[in-house]
């Protein structure tokens, strides 16, 4: 989501009124928020992003300080605690100061139209879902190359998304008063089509079928890397050991295979919390069962590209029941995914 | 000032007179009406709006709607009043209690354009062109919103909310039944002492009027409409907004006396697992909120829509019953309703909004005699956060 900087606007802020005008058209008016800020921040210090949290036990009081790396780098609030004197942090000074800076930019970012207003609300020019995620750009010159998008997965996990309704396919940890992000790791960081992937598709309701293809295209591009250090192995074996070669071909035509690899990736390239394995493993067991598809008790890797298969070369034959079984596989696909995102490792 | 002709508005009992004067005439008295009331709205200053189209056909004297004004209160000078230059005398004499009805940002644009047409040196010509004034006289301050809301329908109409704060502020610093409205200023209202903040107060006859607690911030026509017709099933006879405030006085002292004096003590909040700071330490200072007051009036109007109750007169008998069916200075309900206020806080993606229909249901359990948690206030606490939860989460 996007709104253009309005150049021709002057904004001062004193006594706890905004003073608008546009320059371009004359319109001026005063807006008298309800909370009083603290206006010791220069806002074009500051970087603003709109996200969207419809999750449930989301309220007007999720607002949260938020660090980047373990450095505190700014906010994450909802757009409603700018308009009410009613949450936690109406009198915190440390939260005033970058509520100021927000809803400048936000005053910024707005289209005058001929209108009263003497009943001006922020909100009458913005979703009432969003959530604004603020923060320090000298702050972040302590992180090295930092970029905010190196984040989006990670804010997914935590319920963030910056389009759709955030994250409200997964099971979300409780946050404390801090949100902590983190970047992926080193070895996947430079793929930048994961982010894109949680930047403007995965976030969004799309049918069972599309939503599976999307997730699935997260072990897709993960069974790369796992497919290059397989073959860097066996390069080095066989400079170690030149003997075996039958063998050493036989091995080489595995790693060609995705599904070895799916298998690999799960359980040898990531750490997948138990419980949420088992889950997904289960719903995999479900869906292939009600397909007549073979599956083994406990590889959940083994299970998932079967599930693969079953959804790319027999989408026609699912049934009512296999299709909602797809809705909930995928709640859970995702959530394994994250983990395997986070955990990734070369071996 | 030629007087056209004169009707007498049935509907809110007040005599109309239809005059033909000039910009001249008008504006010898226009600026002062204007600045009669400080709550009245800014004007919308754009240079490029229809009022700078307005102000440049202004100034070759074009024809304009009619203003519409209206002299408040009665006043026994105005029976006699017949003349056109009669009543032009008397405008100019009691300005401050005239008001402007319809055509407040015409009378700015005229204004704006007589500085124009002094630059231009076209004085003469431009005092000469006519214009029609519609004048109400007699008419209480009902009617006037009442007229205000009707005739408003422009392309900017003020919200009601603003209309009703505009008219009734000359209650601020006023003292009804031992209770002074005062100004939005901090650190001024103490409820303790028997102040309420105005716009609170405001907040709560709109929310009557409107029969929604939620605050009425954005001006649509829809709600003009919505009000307009609740307000034509209203005694147009006696000053509603005072009723209001009487009934709602009534409910607040009762409910204070069912109260401890004083501040909570912070070992009765954890005793309830409150966290954080509670909605109020006081029954007097959580009854003197916006919320407490938008939450009175939905619940009295909804109420009154459903036959359920016959409007605030009832109100003494529901205080004589809390009085008798809760013991006095105890807590426990205070309790109850804090703690569901935490609940709210901690999970409402609107708080305050949350808090005002929290405090709806309270007093529509309370009020309700066919509700077993008819002025039980611990019962109605607790209930009525049931209806709340069953509203906003369906649970």
């Amino acid at each position: 989501m996007k709104y253009n900087i309005n150049e021709s606007l002057d904004i001062k802020y004193s006594e706890g009124v905004f003073k608008v005008e546009e320059r371009k058209t004359g319109i001026e008016f005063l807006y008298q928020p309800k909370l009083e800020f603290v206006n010791s921040f220069s806002p074009d210090q500051f970087e603003i992003r709109f996200l969207f949290n419809s999750n449930v036990g989301v309220s007007e009081n999720s607002i949260y300080q938020l660090y980047a790396d373990q450095i505190r780098i700014g906010w994450i609030f909802p757009i409603q605690s700018l308009e009410s004197k009613e949450h936690d942090y109406a009198h915190n000074r440390f939260y005033l100061q970058y509520a100021y800076v927000v809803l400048y930019q936000l005053i910024q970012r707005m289209e005058f139209r001929e209108m009263e207003y003497a009943d001006f609300r922020i909100l009458d020019y913005y979703p009432e879902d969003l959530h604004i995620l603020v923060y320090d750009r000298e702050n972040v010159k302590k992180i090295e190359d930092f970029d905010l998008l190196n984040y989006t997965v990670s804010l997914f996990a935590k319920g963030y998304s910056y389009c759709g309704s955030g994250n409200i396919f997964t099971t979300l940890e409780k946050i404390d008063r801090h949100i902590r992000i983190k970047r992926l790791p080193t070895s996947i960081r430079d793929i930048s089509y994961i982010n894109v992937l949680f930047e403007e598709l995965i976030p969004l309701e799309e049918s069972g079928y599309s939503k599976f293809h999307l997730i699935y295209q997260i072990v897709e591009i993960l069974i790369e890397p796992v497919f290059k250090c397989e073959i860097k192995k066996i390069v080095q074996d066989m400079a170690a050991a030149p003997n075996d070669l039958f063998e050493k071909r036989a091995k080489l035509n595995e790693i060609t295979t995705e599904k070895y690899r799916v298998i690999r990736l799960f359980n040898n390239y990531s750490r997948i919390e138990l419980q949420k394995q088992e889950i997904f493993n289960e719903f995999c067991k479900s869906l292939l069962e009600n397909n007549n598809q073979k599956y083994e008790e406990r590889d959940v890797g083994n299970n998932l590209y079967a599930v693969r298969c079953l959804v790319v070369h027999n989408l026609y034959s699912l049934d009512t029941k296999s299709r909602e079984l797809l809705n909930d596989l995928n709640r859970s696909f995702l959530d394994v995914v994250l983990d395997v995102l986070f955990t990734f490792h070369e071996i | 000032m030629r007087k056209m002709s004169e009707i007498y508005d049935n509907r809110i009992r007040s005599k109309n007179f239809y005059f033909e004067t000039t910009f001249g005439e008008y504006l010898q008295y226009a600026k002062d009406l204007i600045q009669n009331n400080d709550l009245q709205r800014k004007r919308v200053k754009t240079s490029q709006t229809v009022y700078s189209l307005l102000k440049t056909d202004l100034l070759h004297g074009c024809v304009i709607p009619p203003l519409v004004l209206a002299i408040l209160g009665e006043d026994d000078e105005l029976k006699n009043i017949e003349r056109g230059e009669e009543l032009q005398t008397y405008i100019k004499e009691n300005r401050e209690k005239v008001l402007i009805l319809d055509g407040l940002q015409r009378t700015h644009t005229l204004i704006a354009a007589e500085a124009e047409a002094l630059e231009q040196k076209r004085m003469k010509e431009f005092y000469a062109y006519k214009l029609r004034l519609e004048v109400y006289i007699h008419i209480n301050k009902f009617g006037v919103l009442y007229r205000m809301l009707t005739l408003n329908t422009g392309q900017t109409p003020m919200s009601p909310r603003h209309q009703l704060e505009m008219l009734y502020s000359d209650m601020l610093n006023q003292e009804i039944e031992g209770v002074t409205l005062v100004p939005e200023v901090k650190g001024t209202a103490h409820a303790d002492k028997k102040e309420f903040i105005f716009k609170n107060t405001i907040d709560g006859f709109n929310s009557y009027m409107n029969r929604s607690e939620l605050p009425m911030e954005r001006q649509e026509l829809l709600e003009n409409i919505k009000m307009m017709e609740k307000m034509s099933s209203e005694d147009i006879s006696g000053d509603i907004f005072k009723k209001f405030l009487e009934g709602y006085i009534k409910v607040f002292d009762v409910l204070c006396k069912k109260s401890k004096p004083g501040q909570l003590e912070k070992e009765r909040l954890q005793e309830y697992e409150i966290q954080g700071n509670p909605f109020a330490k006081k029954v007097s200072n959580a009854f003197s909120t916006s919320q407490a007051m938008t939450g009175f009036g939905a619940a009295v109007g909804i109420m009154k829509d459903k036959e359920l109750i016959d409007g605030f007169g009832m109100l003494e008998r529901v205080v004589d019953d809390i009085e008798k069916n809760n013991s006095d200075e105890n807590d426990d309900w205070f309790l109850i309703f804090l703690k569901n206020m935490d609940r709210i806080r901690n999970e409402a993606k609107k708080i305050g909004n949350a808090q005002r229909m929290y405090f709806q249901y309270f007093y529509r359990e309370l009020f309700n005699r066919e509700s077993d948690s008819y002025a039980d206030l611990c019962q109605a606490a607790d209930k009525s956060y049931k209806m709340y939860d069953s509203q906003v989460n369906g649970s």
